[in-house]
């Protein structure tokens, strides 16, 4: 279950690195934000559950597209660290915000799932934790489809593959970008809404979530979305099974041990594009 | 090959203004405050040689910063260590950390450099926090003594118990470190390393080992920070895990930048500004975070060489407007 | 202790990118004192050629010598210290650097202070530094950029940022010399003082590997020519030989312009 929020994370900053090269690391505050949109819609704007969802995919895929113009866009021609500097100041403004405007109490979004009980293969779960994998499995589908079968899906992996190919095409680069921000915002959106209910929501929220993110889509091949989808289940395995065998403390060492041995064995990822 | 006579006089008159400021700033928190600016400035000037000079975003830094934080006060708590003799270790220490962490990560691309020293950051104070026994975990090290007094053959001792005495090392070493780096900068490994940063092809091809050279500078920028941390034990007295965290090397970033990235003042000045700015600013207090991170992208996307820079391109205008104007 | 035989050795050299194949099988040898251009129709893998042999790229298959030393796991920056330097199509120079700083960055094969010499700053160190300073004034003075030697070498035309290029590269004394497409962006004028530059450059004793596409300066500078057509190299001889070859004209005008060419 973790895994699937991992991984839905990871799809965005895979997405986002593939299409703009930008490493999106304010993603995780992202998706921290669209816990915070799930909270205000539940429980100030007392919507049901599943519009909260649908408000958290909204407003940050609208979030997005702002970030794309008017953060990511000025930097295209800038060395690639100033936009990985860039995001960095993005998380803390939202951070930051979310700490002004909320208060740094954790807070609880109220789900009906949490509470009805399911019982699978012998193991009982909240209906919450069901929902988590099954709408992030639904997501990875409809992503998936979406960039395989449509004009601009299409139009997002050209530009991914070679960016001045796809101008020369007639491909508007920037909306592209537009587009794939938004879609990755919005993943991570829906990505906090979901273990809002689980996890509680909380202005930090974001950084452990981003930094596994990370991990992962360099586990999984920096520009692919399919590596993200597996690295991300693969790390949240590997974590179990260590806090069960190794040590529960140093669980979250097992990303950063994950990540060197990656990096020396296979640098490019499972998936990713080979470099000499 | 030495500097000008103007920039001289300036290096003289800012020594002196640091040599003055106890006398002059009555204010106790200031001071506070421009002591945590040196060390602090120290450490930014240490990442600066790596992120500034070589082109590379290092976020360990602070864990650095912690790794010789600790060493020196464990080795003075647990181990009666004159505290003078923690030093080398305590730089050798964060240094080859530096040196393996390079090893391990300097042949990658700048984003994947980036998360790697990120989670090895993590896993520092992870391990700090963890391995209760060797670093007293979560509780921290609480009364940490003061550098041991240097005796003066014949003429007493200088102690080093009082905040202005502590100062005044800070400031020492920050000047001992400016000139250090300055040199470093000044001579065939600097021009090395900046030509790393804006092109690391064409540095190859004119027969520049890349992975060699960052390596040096990291492991040397990792060394200095250790410095950094070794200063702030003795000074704040307490130390836990999350002073090796994240964000102490997050904030040097951000001063770097906005003090002016690649350039020599640049991370000192933006240190300056940056601690010594929120307390005439202290209503805003809450927002503090939030303008640095505005600051922080506004700067980058503007302005990308800060603060020092920006004052070198008004200063060429100005002289450009002036040339005409006669 | 100077190196007698081939310069550059390629033998049955191939490079393969996923499905392209860049380079076919190429052999040629490069002897001292030469001028061998390297000519052929966009994509022929002509650039990638000197990727190979500067150690940019690994060759998929065939053996590279500079020297008489195997490139063979040897880095970009190895190969320069054997004595290779190198300008680039797109022109690569620090624009935010002096012309000077510029060659200075290119003397690093040269330097030999390390970093504790620089730290006590001796008269050792500031007689070396000066003494660098000198050789770099005076290759700006050979490729003609002594009067622009303070300024901003992003500054500069396009055709003074070329030579910058090739002033960092001569900077580090190399034996070798590969220019890729020096005349890209200048105008007849300037081709000729390119031509004069090339001169003076192989009248030092240096051997020179040159990528062009302006056929008249290829034939009155070159000792040797070579053609490459989708990899492989389909001539190699002298001018006169090379240029009126049936196959060349083919590759570059295509069989019915040949034909036309040929008036037949």
């Amino acid at each position: 279950m973790v895994g699937s929020i991992y991984a839905l994370i990871a799809m965005g900053v895979a997405m986002i690195y593939g299409v703009m090269n930008v490493p999106d690391f304010a993603l995780g505050a992202k998706a921290m934000l669209g816990g915070y949109v799930a909270f205000f819609f539940t429980a100030i704007l007392h919507q049901a559950y599943g519009v909260a969802l649908a408000g958290s995919i909204v407003v940050l895929a609208v979030l997005g597209l702002g970030v794309e113009r008017w953060i990511f866009r000025p930097l295209t021609k800038a060395p690639a660290i100033n936009g990985f500097i860039s995001a960095f100041g993005l998380l803390l403004v939202f951070e930051n915000f979310a700490l002004i405007a909320f208060g740094s109490t954790y807070r609880r979004i109220l789900s009906p799932y949490d509470r009805q009980m399911i019982e699978i293969f012998g193991a009982n779960l909240t209906m919450q934790r069901l929902l988590v994998v099954v709408i992030a499995i639904v997501l990875m589908v409809s992503l998936h489809i979406f960039i395989k079968y449509t004009t601009i899906g299409t139009a997002i992996r050209a530009v991914a593959q070679n960016r001045r190919g796809a101008l020369l095409c007639g491909i508007h680069n920037e909306r592209i970008a537009g587009v794939t921000m938004a879609i990755g915002s919005g993943l991570a959106g829906i990505a906090g809404a979901l273990i809002g209910p689980i996890a509680m929501v909380y202005p930090t929220m974001g950084d452990g979530l981003i930094v596994k993110a990370f991990v992962i889509t360099i586990l999984g091949g920096m520009g692919s979305i399919f590596g993200a989808i597996v690295g991300g289940y693969i790390l949240s395995l590997i974590e179990a099974l260590g806090a069960m065998y190794i040590s529960v403390d140093y669980k979250d060492a097992f990303a950063f041990a994950v990540l060197v041995l990656v990096l020396a064995v296979r640098p490019q990822g499972l998936f990713g594009r080979s470099q000499r | 090959m030495w500097r000008t006579p103007r920039s001289t006089l300036l290096v003289i008159g800012g020594l002196a203004l640091a040599a003055a400021a106890p006398f002059i700033v009555t204010n106790g928190y200031l001071f506070h405050l421009l002591v945590m600016s040196a060390i602090w400035g120290i450490l930014a000037t240490s990442l600066n040689l790596v992120l500034g000079y070589t082109g590379l975003l290092s976020l360990a830094h602070g864990a650095f910063f912690g790794m010789g934080a600790y060493t020196s006060a464990l080795l003075v708590e647990k181990w009666d260590w004159n505290f003078w003799a923690t030093v080398p270790p305590a730089m050798a220490i964060a240094g080859l950390a530096g040196a393996v962490l390079g090893v391990l990560t300097l042949r990658l691309e700048g984003h994947y450099f980036a998360i790697s020293t990120l989670s090895f950051g993590i896993v520092v104070s992870l391990v700090l926090e963890k391995w209760d026994d060797l670093t007293e975990g979560a509780r921290g090290i609480t009364s940490i003594p003061a550098p041991d007094a240097i005796p003066l053959f014949g003429l007493g001792q200088i102690r080093f118990d009082s905040d202005i005495a502590k100062y005044y090392l800070a400031v020492a070493v920050l000047a001992i470190c400016l000139l250090f780096v300055w040199r470093l900068v000044h001579s065939p490994m600097g021009r090395a390393l900046e030509a790393i940063r804006r092109n690391e092809l064409l540095a190859a091809c004119l027969g520049i080992d890349l992975v060699f050279y960052k390596l040096m500078a990291f492991s040397i920028s990792a060394a200095m920070a250790g410095l950094a941390g070794v200063l702030y034990s003795v000074y704040i007295t307490y130390l836990n895990p999350a002073d090796a965290g994240f964000w102490n090397g997050f904030y040097a970033v951000m001063y770097i930048v906005i003090g002016g990235m690649g350039t020599f003042w640049g991370p000192l000045i933006g240190t300056l500004f940056l601690v010594t700015l929120p307390e005439f600013l202290r209503m805003f207090q809450e927002f503090r975070l939030l303008i640095l991170g505005v600051l922080l992208i506004i700067t980058i996307t503007f302005l990308p060489d800060g603060i020092v820079g920006g004052a070198k391109l008004l200063w060429r205008r100005g002289t450009q407007f002036w040339a005409t104007q006669k | 202790m100077s190196f007698a035989g081939p310069l550059v050795e390629l033998q049955a050299v191939t490079k393969v990118f996923g499905g392209l194949t860049a380079v076919r099988d190429v052999t040629l040898s490069v002897h001292r004192g030469e001028i061998v251009s390297v000519i052929g129709p966009n994509g022929s893998g002509k650039s990638t050629l000197f990727n190979l042999i500067n150690g940019i790229l690994a060759s998929t298959s065939g053996e590279i010598r500079v020297f008489g030393r195997t490139t063979r796991g040897l880095g970009a920056h190895q190969v320069a210290r054997l004595g290779v330097g190198r300008t680039f199509q797109t022109t690569q120079v620090f624009a935010d650097k002096t012309v000077v700083d510029n060659a200075m960055v290119g003397r690093h094969l040269r330097v030999k202070t390390g970093l504790w010499a620089a730290q006590v700053r001796g008269n050792r160190f500031r007689n070396e530094e000066e003494q660098h300073r000198a050789r770099c004034l005076q290759t700006l003075e050979v490729v003609g950029l002594r009067e622009h030697a303070g300024r901003l070498a992003g500054q500069l035309p396009t055709a003074l940022q070329q030579r910058v290029a090739i002033a960092m590269a001569l900077a580090g004394e190399p034996e070798l010399l590969l220019l890729d497409e020096p005349t890209g962006g200048l105008m007849e004028q300037e081709v000729m003082e390119l031509m004069g530059l090339l001169r003076r450059i192989r009248a030092l004793g240096i051997t020179i590997m040159l990528i062009e596409h302006k056929m008249r300066l290829v034939r009155q500078v070159s000792d040797r020519i070579a053609v490459l057509n989708n990899g492989t190299m389909i001539c190699e001889g002298v001018p006169d030989k090379v240029l009126n070859d049936q196959l060349v004209v083919e590759a570059y005008l295509g069989t019915a312009g040949a034909a036309a060419a040929y008036g037949d």
